[in-house]
């Protein structure tokens, strides 16, 4: 098994957490509050 | 309704020939696949297994040899593989033992997704009620059931490649089209083992866990996994393929190339338009860092050669152009409309209609997650987006040149071909990068960690809510077969009922059901490649085409207060009924059809069995 990665530190490790956060709330946003923002 | 015991022959029906599928591709595995060990091995057994039988299925078919489940059942006894299993078997032992440390976290996730697969399995086992899937790939594997494999005019998907369409003649030759999307779904938990595999190697047994795990729970997975559609069996095999070559650049074996060009063979044996993976293939071999010698490229050329062979045999001898439907100026189309491959190519594109160009590149690959196209958003779930960016780190030149062959042929999904279906090979990629990423997010801190595992909770709860809102009807349409494909779409009941009163050859009106009790004619031009049944083609020349399909009546359906005028709505229908060359047949009462709709049937009056064409 390779490593994958280094491991994310400081604000490279908080930015992460917000994207992934953002990402899948937009996610369900758009798929069951119906935002339509994009085609 | 079906008894318990129908329920029963009915899952056999689909166990059966997968079972003898896998049972050949565990025989052959060892001989001509990759070095692979563990469950893997079951995943690359079921491709080579169903590639060689798809190709075995077709020489018999086209000799006219009928192939019932017995023969499957046979199959599956002659290759039983006995030392294969026992290979198996120790590989799995092997990979238990490097799997020693997981922990109780990674079985427990393993233990569910294996739950999940079953369901999947036994859901897909309900009738088909998605599109394609009734239109044109049950009607194809009936014809094909029915006669030897042949020219069928006026039915132009029987020119495309159908490898694994191939595979659901034994359910059926024995009475039980349901059966056929089990193979379909045998191809998403092979996917799925595939991406557990390559996500455990890169990012430890508990993202592969996951990684295997959210592949089946994908919306796309649970869209295509119940339905005889092709899309995850070419996959499966590009995305093999796509993973081998990866593996060459990484260290591997010869025998790694030449698996790869024989699951590009069954790709495109499956699919032609997969063959867009061979040069994407061979660059990416030859960018990786790590360039084959020219002999084992020549011999992977070779096998590619002859896996797709048949193929080309095949649509040589039925449409007279081996590359049906490329080259279709030079080569001739058939019985085709030429004017067909042009409008069948802007119907692709315009499933996201958006302009081709940089930003609208940008537009696609964020609609990927965040969009609202039918056939583009959404139908991967949002991990791939929320976690794969997180994968960034310095990459070595193999990743590089993986990541630029992915573009490319992204990019050409875009242009070609942007409906998410068609992305199969490259989507279980994305799966394998949200693994790494989530992996490494997951270890950077408890914080972190937390947030992943409530993260991937929400999606796996949410995914899996999806999902059950699409399976849990079919477990109980086992049962109720009719009634779950009446409620899926209504009027197709009604015109089932209304083909059965006409008389055959029944033409049927655009987008409707080929899945017919009796031989029918689509009047789409999608599916005949032929005729344009609407306004602006000579009625004349539209009667000249169905009498040559042997078309003797027609289920139409008319809007109000059609057909109480004597009139139906289509331009053509009516200008029969004005020559006289066909009539309404009053004496069968109009059925339901979509909203005020309704099911007419017309019949071609002036018309005998046999009289040449007026």
């Amino acid at each position: 098994m390779s490593a994958p990665g280094p491991a994310l530190a400081g604000g490279w490790r908080v930015l992460a957490i917000l994207w992934m956060v953002a990402a899948v709330a937009a996610y369900l946003a758009v798929r069951e509050a119906g935002v339509d923002w994009i085609h | 309704m079906r008894d318990v015991d129908a329920i029963a022959q009915l899952i056999a029906a689909g166990l059966v020939p997968c079972f003898a599928y896998l049972c050949v591709g565990l025989r052959v595995v060892d001989r001509i696949g990759p070095e692979v060990r563990g469950a893997e091995r079951w995943a690359f057994a079921w491709l080579f297994g169903t590639g060689v039988a798809s190709l075995a299925i077709l020489a018999l078919r086209a000799l006219g040899v009928p192939l019932p489940l017995l023969a499957a059942g046979a199959v599956a006894a002659a290759f039983w593989p006995f030392r294969g299993l026992r290979g198996a078997s120790a590989s799995s032992a092997e990979a238990s033992k490097e799997d020693a440390d997981a922990s109780d976290a990674v079985r427990r996730i393993e233990a569910a997704a294996g739950a999940f697969a079953a369901l999947l399995f036994i859901t897909a086992l309900a009738p088909e009620t998605y599109w394609d899937g009734f239109e044109y790939h049950l009607p194809l594997i009936a014809a094909w059931t029915e006669g030897p494999i042949r020219a069928l005019p006026g039915f132009v998907d029987a020119e495309f490649r159908a490898g694994i369409d191939l595979l659901g003649v034994p359910a059926v030759t024995s009475g039980f089209p349901d059966a056929v999307a089990s193979v379909s779904a045998a191809f998403a938990l092979a996917l799925a083992l595939l991406v557990r595999a390559e996500a455990t190697r890169r990012a430890g047994a508990e993202a592969g866990a996951l990684a295997g795990a959210f592949v089946l729970l994908a919306p796309l997975t649970i869209e295509l996994a119940p339905s005889s559609y092709v899309d995850l069996g070419v996959g499966a095999y590009g995305f093999a393929a796509l993973l081998l070559a990866d593996r060459w650049n990484r260290g591997g074996s010869e025998r790694d190339l030449l698996a790869a060009a024989a699951c590009l063979a069954f790709a495109a044996n499956a699919k032609l338009n997969a063959a867009a993976l061979v040069p994407a293939v061979l660059l990416l071999v030859l960018v990786g860092g790590r360039r084959p010698p020219l002999a084992v490229l020549a011999r992977s050329a070779a096998v590619l050669a002859l896996v797709t062979a048949p193929w080309f045999v095949k649509t040589a001898l039925t449409s007279g152009n081996p590359l049906y439907p490329l080259a279709a100026a030079w080569l001739g189309s058939g019985a085709a409309d030429p004017r067909y491959f042009e409008l069948r190519a802007f119907r692709g594109v315009a499933n996201y209609p958006v302009e081709r160009g940089p930003v609208g590149f940008a537009q696609y690959l964020l609609s990927l997650t965040w969009g609202r196209n039918v056939h583009v958003s959404g139908l991967l779930g949002p991990l791939p987006a929320a976690l794969a960016p997180l994968a960034i780190a310095r990459p070595s030149r193999a990743t590089l040149a993986l990541c630029a062959v992915g573009l490319a042929l992204l990019a050409l999904l875009f242009l070609a071909l942007p409906a998410a279906r068609f992305g199969t090979p490259l989507w279980p990629w994305l799966a394998v990068a949200a693994a790494v990423g989530g992996a490494r997010l997951a270890r950077s801190g408890r914080v972190a960690r937390i947030a992943v595992v409530a993260v991937l909770a929400v999606v796996a709860l949410h995914q899996f809510a999806l999902a059950a809102s699409v399976l849990l009807p079919r477990v109980r349409a086992l049962r109720f077969p009719e009634a779950y494909a009446a409620e899926r779409f209504p009027e197709q009941a009604t015109l089932r009922e209304m083909v059965a009163r006409g008389e055959p050859v029944v033409g049927i009106p655009m987008g409707a059901v080929s899945w017919m009790t009796q031989p029918v004619y689509n009047l789409l031009w999608e599916r005949n490649g032929e005729l344009f049944f609407r306004e602006g083609t000579p009625p004349a020349e539209a009667l000249a085409t169905l009498e040559e399909r042997d078309v003797r009546s027609l289920v139409i359906d008319v809007a109000p207060p059609h057909p109480d005028d004597g009139r139906t709505g289509h331009v053509i229908v009516d200008a029969w009924l004005d020559a006289g060359v066909a009539a309404l047949a009053p004496e069968v009462a109009p059925l339901p059809a979509r909203g005020e709709r309704r099911w007419v049937l017309v019949r071609f009056v002036t018309r005998a069995p046999g009289e040449a064409s007026r």
